[in-house]
C-alpha cells in the first residue's frame, strides 16, 4: 500500500541507533557517529528508543549476552548490524535502514514473551548471569521460595540498613556494560537505596580490548571526547555537541584555525557556569584534582594525561555514599584505561561467550 | 456551572483522543498484544523487581510543603477579597505567612533542605 | 474586552488544534534548539516512527498506572486549555479557573511519577522520584505566582484577569511572578534545566521504557503542556488578546509564540539542575521573593491601583 510505504519512508528518515562499541574500537564508533550526523540519525540511550542495533566486533564476554538481551528488548521494527574493523560502515548501516523500511507487521506476531525466552536461553547456557554478581537473591531463589513464584521470576528487593538509621529496600542494579557515556564492557554492580549508592563492586572485566590507534595519535581529540561525555551527563547538550564537533574537526582537519577559538569558548562557558561548579566541585577527588578541575583541563591546551592513574577499585570506592547521578559523573570524570585490565575470561568462558 | 459542562466535554474528548491514538497505532503497527521484554538495565537482566520502597531522602521537605499547601486554601479566597477587605486582610495574611516562613527558616537552619 | 464563551462542542476542534500546536512546538524546538540530527521535519519523522513501532511491556509492570502516567500529560494539557482565553473567546468560563489550572498541574505530579513507577524499571523509578523532588521545589512558587494576578484583579476567573489588564499588562506590575511562573512551567514540563527525570545519566529515566504510542503520547504531552503553559502566561501576565490592528485571537497566538520560542530555546543551552542543589534556594530565596511580590501587588490593589472587579 502506498500509505505504508510513505509512513515507512518517513519513519526511517531518522533512525535511532543503539551503538555498542567494544572497548578500543574508536574508529568504527566515530564512523557510526559520522553516519548518524550525515543521515540525520540519532544515537539512542536505551533499546526501547532504538531501531538499529550497531555492534562493533568483537563484542565478547559480558557484552555478548548484553547484546542478546538488548536485541530482545528492542521493539519491532528493528535491525542489527555487526561491524568489523575494515567494514564500510555507511554501507552496512544504510542496508540496515533499508531493512527497516521494508518491515511490515507480521501476523501472527512471532515475538511474545522475550523475558521468558531470555531466561530459557540463560538456563540453556548452563549458568545465570546473576551468578557473576555474587548476589544473594538471584533466579535460583525463585525455585525454592516455598512454591510462590513471583511474577517475572524476580524477587522483591531485600532490606538493608542505610545511613539515616532506617532499614530500607536495597535494590541491586548493574551499571554497564552498555550505558550511555559509560566505558563499554565495564560492569559495576551497585546497591541502591532510593538513588543513593550503598555498595559498589566491579565485576571482573572479561571483554577483549581492541588495540586502539585513534586516541593515542590524537590526544587533544581524546580529551574533548571525554569532556563531551561528561558534559552530556551534566545535561548540557549544546556544549557537549560543540565539543564533539571540535573533536571531529581535530580528527579530520587538525590545522583548521577555528579549533583553538572554539575550544576556548567551550572552556570559558564551562568555567563560568555555576551549575557545573556546584555539580562537580569536590566530586571524584583523586590525586588532588576534582572533577571540575579535570574537565577544565580537558578543555584547555594542557598536555597532561586525561586522568590520574587510579585502579578501578579506587574509582568505584568514590561512588559509594553518592547518589546515582554523582556516581555516573565520578566514572565519567575518571575514565579508566580498559586496555590495562587483563581481559580475564569469566568462569563460564567457552559457553559461546 | 456551565464551565464544568465544557470541562466534562473536554475530558471526554481527551480520553477519546487517547483511545483513538491507541487504535490508530494498533492498526499501523499491527500488534495488539505488547511484547514482554526486560526493563533496561544496561543490557543485563535485573535480579529483583524495581518496585520497592524507595528511600525519598527529601521527606523533611514534604512536611514543610504540606504546611504551605494547606495555607493555599486561605490564599486563594484571600486574593479575591483583598481589594475590598482592605489593609487589615493584608496584615493578617502576611502575619500568617511570616509565621510559616519562620518555620521554613528554622527548617533551613536545621538542614532539612540538604539531603545529598 | 469582554470574553465570550464558545459552545460546548467547540472543545473538539480545540483539542485537535492543541495537538497540532504541540506538533508545531516540536517543529520550533527542532529549529531553535538543534541537537545533532534534528531538523524541522523531525517531529513528522518521529511521529511516523513511533506509530510504526510496536509496543512492549516489562515483566510485572503496574500496567494501569503506567498507561495513565504516559497519557496523563496530554490529557492534563487539554483540560488546562479549557479555561484559557484565545483572543476574546474562551471554551469555559469558570469562576475558579486559576484554581482549576493549579489543580491540574498538581495532577501532573501523579502522572509523571506513575510513568516512572509503572514500568517496574529501576532507572524509570529513579526518574519518577527525581521529578517529585523537583516538584517540591517549584510547586509553591508556582502557587504564589498564580496568586499575584488574582489579587490584582480580585478574581480567580482567568477571563476576568485578562479583562483587568486593559490599562496595564501585569507583567509590568509583577515581573517576579511572571518569571517565576515561566520557571515553574519548565519545571512541570520537565524542560531545559528541569529535565533531570528524563536525563541521559539514567538512560532517559521516565522515557526509558515507553515505546510506540505510549512514547508518542508522553512526548506530545510535554509539548502540549509547554504550549498551554505559555498561553496561560499570556492570559495572566501579557494581557491575553489585547493589542492594536490584529484580531484578538491572532494577538493571543503571537504572544504565545513569543513566550514559547525562548522557552524552547533554553532546552539545550543550560545544564541540568539537580534538586538537592537548588531546593534550599527555591525555599529560601524564590518563595520570599514571590511573597514580597504578592505583598506589593495586594498593597497596590487596596490602594486603588489598576485592574477592576
Amino acid at each position: 500500500m502506498g500509505l505504508s510505504d510513505v509512513l515507512a519512508r518517513w519513519a526511517t528518515s531518522r533512525p535511532h541507533t543503539l551503538l555498542v562499541a567494544s572497548p578500543g574500537t574508536t574508529a568504527t564508533r566515530l564512523a557510526v557517529e559520522r553516519w548518524c550526523r550525515g543521515r540525520g540519525a540519532v544515537l539512542a540511550a536505551s533499546p526501547n528508543d532504538a531501531d538499529v542495533l550497531a555492534v562493533t566486533e568483537p563484542a565478547d564476554g559480558v557484552l555478548a549476552s548484553a547484546v542478546e538481551e538488548l536485541w530482545r528488548q528492542m521493539p519491532d521494527p528493528r535491525a542489527q548490524v555487526r561491524l568489523a574493523a575494515g567494514d564500510d560502515v555507511e554501507c552496512r548501516l544504510d542496508q540496515a535502514v533499508a531493512e527497516l523500511m521494508t518491515w511490515r507487521p507480521e501476523t501472527p506476531p512471532t515475538r511474545e514473551d522475550e523475558w521468558v525466552a531470555g531466561r530459557a536461553d540463560d538456563e540453556a547456557d548452563g549458568h545465570d548471569m546473576s551468578n557473576m554478581a555474587g548476589m544473594d537473591h538471584d533466579a535460583h531463589g525463585a525455585h525454592d521460595m516455598g512454591g510462590t513464584e513471583m511474577p517475572g521470576g524476580l524477587q522483591m528487593a531485600d532490606r538493608a540498613d542505610d545511613r539515616d538509621g532506617l532499614t530500607l529496600d536495597a535494590v541491586p542494579v548493574a551499571l554497564g556494560p552498555v550505558l550511555s557515556c559509560w566505558p563499554t564492557g565495564l560492569v559495576v554492580d551497585v546497591v541502591l537505596q532510593g538513588d543513593l549508592v550503598q555498595q559498589a563492586t566491579v565485576r571482573p572485566f572479561d571483554v577483549s580490548v581492541v588495540e586502539d590507534d585513534t586516541w593515542p595519535h590524537h590526544p587533544a581529540a581524546a580529551r574533548l571526547d571525554r569532556a563531551a561525555d561528561l558534559l552530556a551527563l551534566l545535561g548540557w547538550a549544546a556544549v557537549a555537541d560543540e565539543a564533539r564537533d571540535v573533536r571531529d574537526l581535530l580528527l579530520t582537519s587538525p590545522d583548521d584555525e577555528s579549533i583553538g577559538p572554539r575550544t576556548d569558548r567551550v572552556g570559558r562557558r564551562v568555567r563560568r557556569s555555576h551549575v557545573v561548579r556546584s555539580a562537580l566541585t569536590g566530586l571524584a577527588v583523586m590525586a588532588g584534582s576534582d572533577a571540575r578541575a579535570r574537565l577544565i583541563s580537558w578543555l584547555s591546551d594542557d598536555d597532561f594525561p586525561i586522568a590520574p592513574a587510579a585502579s578501578l577499585e579506587d574509582i568505584v570506592a568514590l561512588m559509594v555514599g553518592r547518589d546515582l547521578a554523582d556516581a555516573r559523573l565520578v566514572m565519567a570524570s575518571l575514565p579508566p584505561d580498559l586496555s590495562t585490565l587483563a581481559p580475564r575470561r569469566s568462569m563460564s568462558g567457552g559457553h559461546g561467550a | 456551572m456551565a464551565g464544568f459542562v465544557a470541562v466534562s466535554a473536554m475530558l471526554a474528548t481527551a480520553l477519546a483522543l487517547v483511545a483513538t491514538a491507541h487504535l490508530v497505532h494498533r492498526a499501523v503497527s499491527g500488534v495488539s498484544c505488547p511484547v514482554v521484554a526486560g526493563p533496561f538495565e544496561s543490557g543485563l537482566r535485573p535480579t529483583v523487581h524495581a518496585a520497592s520502597r524507595y528511600h525519598a531522602r527529601w521527606y523533611t521537605v514534604t512536611l514543610l510543603f504540606l504546611a504551605f499547601d494547606v495555607e493555599m486554601l486561605f490564599m486563594y479566597p484571600w486574593a479575591v477579597v483583598v481589594r475590598s477587605a482592605g489593609v487589615g486582610s493584608i496584615v493578617e495574611m502576611f502575619l500568617f505567612l511570616g509565621v510559616l516562613m519562620a518555620g521554613v527558616v528554622y527548617a533551613w537552619r536545621e538542614g532539612a533542605f540538604r539531603w545529598a | 474586552m469582554t470574553i465570550a464563551t464558545w459552545p460546548v462542542w467547540a472543545v473538539i476542534p480545540l483539542a485537535v488544534v492543541l495537538c497540532l500546536a504541540a506538533g508545531l512546538a516540536a517543529v520550533l524546538d527542532a529549529a531553535v534548539a538543534p541537537t545533532r540530527g534534528s531538523q524541522p521535519s523531525t517531529p513528522v519523522a518521529e511521529t511516523a516512527r513511533l506509530l510504526r513501532q510496536t509496543r512492549r511491556t516489562t515483566p510485572a509492570p503496574d500496567a494501569l498506572l503506567w498507561r495513565i502516567g504516559t497519557a496523563g500529560p496530554l490529557v492534563t494539557a487539554l483540560l488546562m486549555a479549557v479555561v484559557i482565553p484565545l483572543g476574546d473567546h474562551v471554551p469555559a468560563r469558570m469562576e475558579i479557573g486559576l484554581v482549576w489550572f493549579n489543580a491540574l498541574d498538581v495532577l501532573l505530579w501523579a502522572f509523571w511519577w506513575m510513568a516512572g513507577w509503572g514500568p517496574n524499571s529501576i532507572l524509570a523509578l529513579v526518574g519518577g522520584y527525581r521529578f517529585l523532588a523537583q516538584a517540591l521545589a517549584y510547586e509553591l512558587p508556582l502557587m504564589f505566582a498564580l496568586t499575584a494576578p488574582a489579587a490584582a484583579a480580585s478574581s480567580l476567573d482567568v477571563s476576568v484577569i485578562v479583562g483587568a489588564q486593559s490599562e496595564l499588562w501585569y507583567v509590568v506590575q509583577m515581573p517576579v511572578a511572571f518569571v517565576v511562573f515561566l520557571g515553574c512551567l519548565l519545571g512541570f514540563t520537565l524542560w531545559g534545566p528541569f529535565a533531570a527525570p528524563l536525563a541521559a545519566d539514567i538512560a532517559g529515566g521516565v522515557g526509558t521504557e515507553p515505546t510506540g504510542i505510549d512514547r508518542l503520547l508522553l512526548l506530545a504531552g510535554r509539548y502540549a503542556l509547554l504550549v498551554v503553559g505559555s498561553a496561560m502566561a499570556v492570559a495572566l501576565f501579557l494581557g491575553g488578546g489585547a493589542g492594536p490592528w490584529l484580531p484578538a485571537w491572532l494577538w493571543s497566538v503571537v504572544k504565545t509564540l513569543a513566550v514559547l520560542v525562548p522557552l524552547l530555546a533554553i532546552r539545550t543551552r543550560v545544564p541540568l539542575l539537580r534538586a538537592d542543589r537548588y531546593m534550599a534556594v527555591a525555599w529560601t530565596v524564590v518563595i520570599p521573593a514571590v511573597l514580597l511580590q504578592v505583598l506589593v501587588v495586594s498593597i497596590v490593589a487596596v490602594a486603588g491601583g489598576n485592574g477592576g472587579s
